[in-house]
């Protein structure tokens, strides 16, 4: 028996059973099974774990709302439709290491009393699909999902490929998707927990969520505990992108300090150049500023600091950007993504776009300045769905900060002079 | 009904109480206080996707949206605080920044509720200065429909129509393509659509985007003035608004827009036929044959004419036959059996629509007959040979919703699946002819389960004794079987608690034509020395004249010729008749055959009340400027009064014929109280055919868009009819014939060539012939919807 396992990424990203099996997976088994399902969710509960998605909204409180007895059958939804530019840790977990996803779905499904897990897969992943199908083939065959899983419980996954909608990331659009409707978000209530994917109960959590829950239950409370704080415990995986000289995806325990993981762990900025912001949690989280970031790597801090860890996915940007430009491309995705189901977001995003394109190209008014940060406050909180909430921080906070950089776009002079 | 807990709250500083369950916006609306809406509609589920209805609510962080948001206890309401107007002169804002400025040119220009809404809550002005999205670019200008026309651009997303078309058609036909800024309604492919239910996504659309496309451009909607009429194209009956210009003429036909379950939609016959009467097929003037020499009158001269004809008539008492047809009021109906028991003194008052089993239900279900709003509460519904989306489509759409938006449970049996097979659980092949034996087979199962039922007809079996509250809707086939399926849907139905029937008749006002002339049935106070032996059946009528029994017609009533089965044989037996006298809208041989033809108003010209097959009573005020001639019952009233009767008033007899109905409602009644000791269902098995074996099933039936001749005269659905024989893939591919081949059936000694559709919904060893597609010449074989008939295909049309 090897070493227990204890890290979310494989070291050496080999996705087969044979490998995993050596690096101690699916030892998660023994202690689940040990368990009653109402045991195994106070354990989340007890171990503070939050979301990765993005929300952070503590998994144990999310699984508890499933309700014990349901007349329609109830399901467990991976999320793996990550598509937020700067976010990419999910794809290590799926591409490297996919099992362990398997073993987190399988302690959901125990724990909230499901058979049928599916893993919604974003469309572009075509590799991590190949290996998350292989993954489930290889576990179906050796017992590990399937009609009896050690010989009590039974649990299949479906994999199921999207087709390149970032909308589908939210997780009732998600749904839609996967009953074959059109990926648009649902009304809430009823929430997924009720009436979710073909109306039955279900849980829908992030990729790193499911992958975590092996690791609790191998290591248990006091070894997750160990990492963090108080609200903000656990290993973590974190992606950071931009101008570092080592971008990539790091598993490091939450709370470390965001100036070190910059500086230190991702090699720094390029040589000669200065911060000038950072984005911590995908580009849908408000900026940060140099002097902002001398706080500790976590929810709490960052959602002090005005801003939120979200995915995080962190991108720095240093002098050699143009602020406008950084709004503009962004602004591009979001309008590019957006579902067309609300007003706001349909309409909102491709005005707004469009005052992009005439800054850029030198046709820009004085006025439009004051015409963005107004048409981000009619768009932000009016919509249906936060993808435009999400869309807002980036026009907002750079038009408040780099305010004089917008002034010299619209007076002609663009941005050469920082390349 | 239990009482629905209330909640209280205060919206704008009103306090009010509202059911809980209640949206915000309905709460509001009882109060006088107007929340703008797009994408919510009473008949559609919430969507919340335009948030044109944000509202601002004490203690919530965001604002929300009062379209989705049902009423909380103690809620504090803002409909018009800073932050809400801000934020709905944002959403104008935005729905305006792509809209094309182009009302001048747009037919909803008037109705629109984009422009409404703009004008009351938006800003007044723009700053978009950008460049407007433009679909035609892209996909030019694509005719998704002959009858709708459909501009992309207006379009605001409030998904009205693809939520209609889903949820109220059952259709699925339009959807939205592409996403973001660039999503647009379209059909999948750009099909053509085929809904029975068309031009509701056009009644819907808060904006220009779909309109109707036959009155495009013709005239501006402050000109038209609504006129309430009934539509007497289907049993359903529905209530409609006839649109009339400056000049009197109806431009166009829509639905009414009333809180009423009944009445925000129509189907495509509705809507589109307006144009029927409009042509040179109308009878405008009246002719009166006198020695051989044909003379003319005008409609309003028409009086005197009929007065003499009408001597005549009632000169030979008991030789006279009047025949009516459903396309009548009750008034008129009810006019119409009155003179011929007290003034023409004749026993054969006979309708013209062939219903072996209507007197049976009559006499069983009047006034007990399930409603729309069974059909919306039901868990369950079963339907049994009931072609809805073709006989009554908006009783189809109640069906529709009850099954996409409530979740009811829905069975089809039949020959035939139809559109309501698609979105059903499960699908009974049941043989034509045969809706009898299924019930009794389905009422003995649910006591003793048979082994060798089939695996659909064992989940209606657990979905019957599962169910809370049942309807069961029978089509106009099954009603032909007769009195025995009558009995045996009573029976089924006293077997299962909180059940409902419902029968779907050809025609229009068949149910009150027929219960208010008396046919088949005593009506107190009239000619009580008249025999109640006359003939019940048109084919009795045409024997009796063959025979010489009877020497005088009055045909009364609209599109005659049409309903007269075996119109060759019926021309020769008129030519010995001494009398023929016509009462109808539209001119045809029959009118010139007859010695005196009279101009009668149209189908939504008349006067009168209308009692529909879900037992709703509809008035048309017979309002329209430009009808022809005066009312039908004004007219009879005159008559009568000129041949010797009392004179009465309109009203009068509109309050007797209501009496008249409670009448038949209480003996109705009466009848299922003395029939609770004696369970009378037939236990006899229908004489149901072996299809395949000597040729096949041919099963007959109205094409989609059509009613009769009636539909077929306007250009509008005249383009849409469909001449072609439906027939079942396996069969065709064992006759080696292809689908769109040519083939003859001979029926009998006669035949008719067509050509063949392949397709899975029909059942094997039947097929399925548009009626209104033959001319009388080709149908002489007809006999009645509903009768057996057997066909051999020749295929290649080579015999």
């Amino acid at each position: 028996m090897s070493e227990p396992m204890k890290t979310l990424l494989a070291p050496d990203r080999n996705p087969s059973l044979e490998k995993y099996l050596a690096r101690g997976g699916y030892a998660s088994y023994q202690e689940l099974f040990k368990k009653s399902p109402k045991e195994v969710v106070d354990m989340v509960s007890t171990s503070g774990l939050r979301g990765r998605g993005g929300a952070g909204f503590p998994t144990g409180r999310k699984w508890s709302f499933i309700p014990e007895k349901s007349q329609r059958p109830k399901y467990v939804v991976c999320n793996a439709d990550e598509g937020e530019p700067g976010t990419f840790k999910d794809r290590e977990i799926l591409e490297g290491n996919p099992h362990l996803l398997i073993e987190g779905m399988v302690a959901c499904g125990y724990a909230i009393g499901s058979n049928q897990g599916y893993i919604y897969i974003r469309g572009e992943f075509y590799a991590g699909y190949l290996r998350c199908v292989e993954a489930v083939k290889e576990a179906r065959a050796k017992g590990y999902l399937g009609q009896s899983i050690n010989g009590k419980f039974a649990f299949d996954i479906i994999v199921h490929r999207g087709a390149g909608a970032y909308i589908c990331g939210e997780e009732t659009a998600l749904l839609d998707s996967l009953e074959g409707e059109r990926g648009q978000p649902r009304l809430k209530p009823p929430f997924p927990a009720v009436e979710g994917l073909f109306r039955g109960p279900t849980v829908v959590n992030n990729v790193e969520t499911f992958a975590s829950v092996p690791l609790l239950l191998i290591n248990g409370l006091d070894w997750y505990k160990s990492f963090g704080s108080p609200n903000n415990y656990g290993p973590k995986l974190f992606a950071i992108s931009g101008n570092v000289t080592k971008p990539g995806v790091y598993e490091l325990p939450m709370g470390i300090s965001f100036k070190d993981f910059i500086y230190k762990t991702a090699g720094g900025l390029p040589k000669g150049r200065t911060l000038k912001a950072v984005i911590p949690g995908g580009s849908s989280t408000s900026l940060l500023l140099p002097k902002q970031i001398d706080i500790p790597l976590d929810y709490d801090s960052i959602a002090k600091a005005g801003s939120s860890l979200g995915s995080a996915a962190i991108i720095v940007i240093d002098d050699s950007n143009c602020m406008v430009m950084t709004a503009k491309i962004l602004t591009e995705f979001y309008h590019h993504e957006s579902c067309g189901k609300c007003t706001p977001c349909r309409e909102g995003l491709s005005w707004i776009e469009q005052i992009y394109h005439r800054l850029e190209s030198g046709q820009g008014k004085a006025s439009d300045i004051p015409l963005l940060l107004d048409l981000c406050d009619q768009i932000v909180g009016n919509t249906f769905c936060p993808l435009a909430d999400g869309a807002v921080p980036i026009i907002h906070d750079t038009i408040i900060h780099f305010r004089s950089e917008y002034e010299a776009h619209i007076a002609g002079k663009c941005c050469e002079q920082k390349h | 009904m239990a009482d629905i807990a209330k909640v209280r709250l205060t919206i704008d500083g009103i306090s009010t109480e509202a059911e809980k369950g209640v949206l915000l916006v309905e709460a509001a609306r009882r109060i006088g206080i107007k929340i703008p809406v797009f994408c919510s509609h009473s008949k559609l589920l919430p969507l919340g996707a335009c948030r044109i209805c944000l509202v601002e609510i004490e203690k919530a962080p965001k604002l929300v949206t009062a379209c989705t948001t049902p009423v909380g206890e103690g809620m504090v309401v803002f409909t018009r605080s800073a932050r809400v107007v801000k934020a709905r002169q944002g959403i104008v804002e935005f729905l305006l920044a792509n809209h094309p400025l182009d009302c001048p040119i747009c037919d909803q220009g008037g109705e629109c509720e984009l422009q409404d809404v703009c004008f009351e809550f938006g800003r007044g002005k723009s700053r978009f200065e950008d460049i407007k999205r433009n679909f035609d670019n892209k996909y030019g200008r694509i005719k998704l429909s002959p009858v709708l026309s459909w501009v992309n651009n207006r379009c605001i997303h409030c998904e009205r129509c693809t939520r209609v078309c889903h949820q109220v058609v059952g259709e699925d036909h339009i959807g939205m393509l592409n996403r973001g800024d660039k999503a647009m309604i379209s059909t999948f492919q750009f099909t053509q659509m085929t809904c029975e239910l068309c031009g509701n996504c056009a009644e819907v659309c808060p904006t220009g985007t779909i309109t109707n496309g036959t009155v495009k451009y013709k005239d501006r909607v402050w000109n038209l003035t609504p006129n309430p009429s009934v539509c007497l194209l289907c049993s359903s009956s529905c209530a409609t608004r006839v649109w009339t210009d400056l000049k009197g003429k109806v431009t166009r036909v829509t639905a009414p827009k009333d809180e009423q379950d009944c009445c925000d939609f129509l189907c495509a016959k509705g809507r589109f036929s307006f144009d029927a009467d409009q042509g040179e097929q109308r009878l405008r003037e009246g002719t009166k044959i006198t020695s051989e020499v044909a003379e003319t009158f005008q409609q309003s001269e028409s009086l005197q004419p009929t007065v003499q004809a009408f001597k005549a008539l009632a000169k030979d008492s008991g030789s006279t036959a009047v025949i009516y047809n459903s396309r009548i009021a009750n008034e008129e109906a009810y006019l119409v059996g009155r003179i011929a028991r007290t003034v023409l003194k004749t026993p054969h008052v006979v309708p013209l629509e062939n219903h072996e089993g209507l007197t049976s239900y009559l006499d069983r279900f009047s006034g007990r007959q399930s409603t729309s709003k069974d059909i919306l509460s039901a868990d369950l519904i079963l339907l049994v040979d009931a072609p809805l989306a073709r006989e009554t489509p908006m009783i189809g759409y109640f069906v529709t919703r009850a099954v996409r938006q409530k979740g009811a449970a829905l069975y089809t049996v039949g020959p035939e699946k139809t559109r309501h097979s698609s979105m059903g659980l499960a699908h009974h092949w049941n043989a034509p002819g045969a809706s009898k034996d299924f019930v009794l087979s389905l009422i003995e199962a649910l006591q003793s389960r048979k082994s060798d039922a089939s695996a659909e007809f064992n989940k209606i079996v657990d979905a019957v004794q599962g169910s809370r509250q049942m309807v069961i809707i029978a089509g106009s086939r099954p009603l032909a079987e007769g009195p025995a399926f009558i009995r045996a849907i009573e029976s089924l139905s006293s077997k299962v608690a909180n059940s409902k029937v419902l029968m779907v008749p050809e025609g229009g006002n068949t149910l009150g034509a027929m219960l208010m002339a008396g046919s088949g049935m005593r009506v107190p106070g009239w000619g009580s020395n008249v025999s109640q032996n006359g003939c019940s059946v048109q084919e009795d009528v045409l024997g009796a004249i063959e025979k010489g029994s009877i020497k005088n017609v009055l045909l009364i009533g609209e599109d005659l010729q049409e309903g007269l089965i075996n119109w060759p044989r019926w021309k020769t037996a008129f030519a010995k008749l001494a009398n023929l006298v016509v009462f109808d809208a539209f001119r045809s041989e029959l009118t010139s055959l007859a010695t005196l033809a009279v101009p009668v108003r149209s189908f939504h010209e008349f006067e009168g009340s209308v009692l529909s097959a879900l037992g709703e009573w509809k008035i048309a005020r017979g309002s329209i400027p430009g009808a022809v001639g005066q009312s039908m019952s004004r007219l009879l009233l005159k008559l009568e009064s000129e041949l010797g009767g009392a004179e009465q008033s309109f009203a009068s007899v509109t309050s007797e014929v209501k009496k008249l109905y409670q009448w038949h409602v209480s003996r109705a009644t009466e009848a299922v109280e003395d029939k609770k000791s004696a369970d009378s269902a037939g236990k006899d098995k229908s004489t149901g055919g072996n299809p395949g074996k000597d040729g096949v099933f041919l099963l007959i039936g109205n094409d989609l868009y059509h009613s009769g001749a009636m539909t077929l005269r306007g250009a509008h659905l005249g383009q849409f009819l469909n001449r072609s024989l439906l027939m079942n893939s396996a069969d065709a591919e064992k006759m080696k014939i292809s689908n769109d081949a040519r083939v003859q059936l001979k029926i009998g000694s006669d035949k008719v060539s067509v050509a063949v559709r392949t397709t899975d919904d029909i059942m094997s060893g039947c097929c399925f012939l548009a009626l209104n597609s033959l001319s009388p010449d080709e149908r002489r074989w007809f006999g009645g919807i509903g009768k057996p008939l057997t066909a051999v295909i020749i295929s290649g049309g080579a015999a």
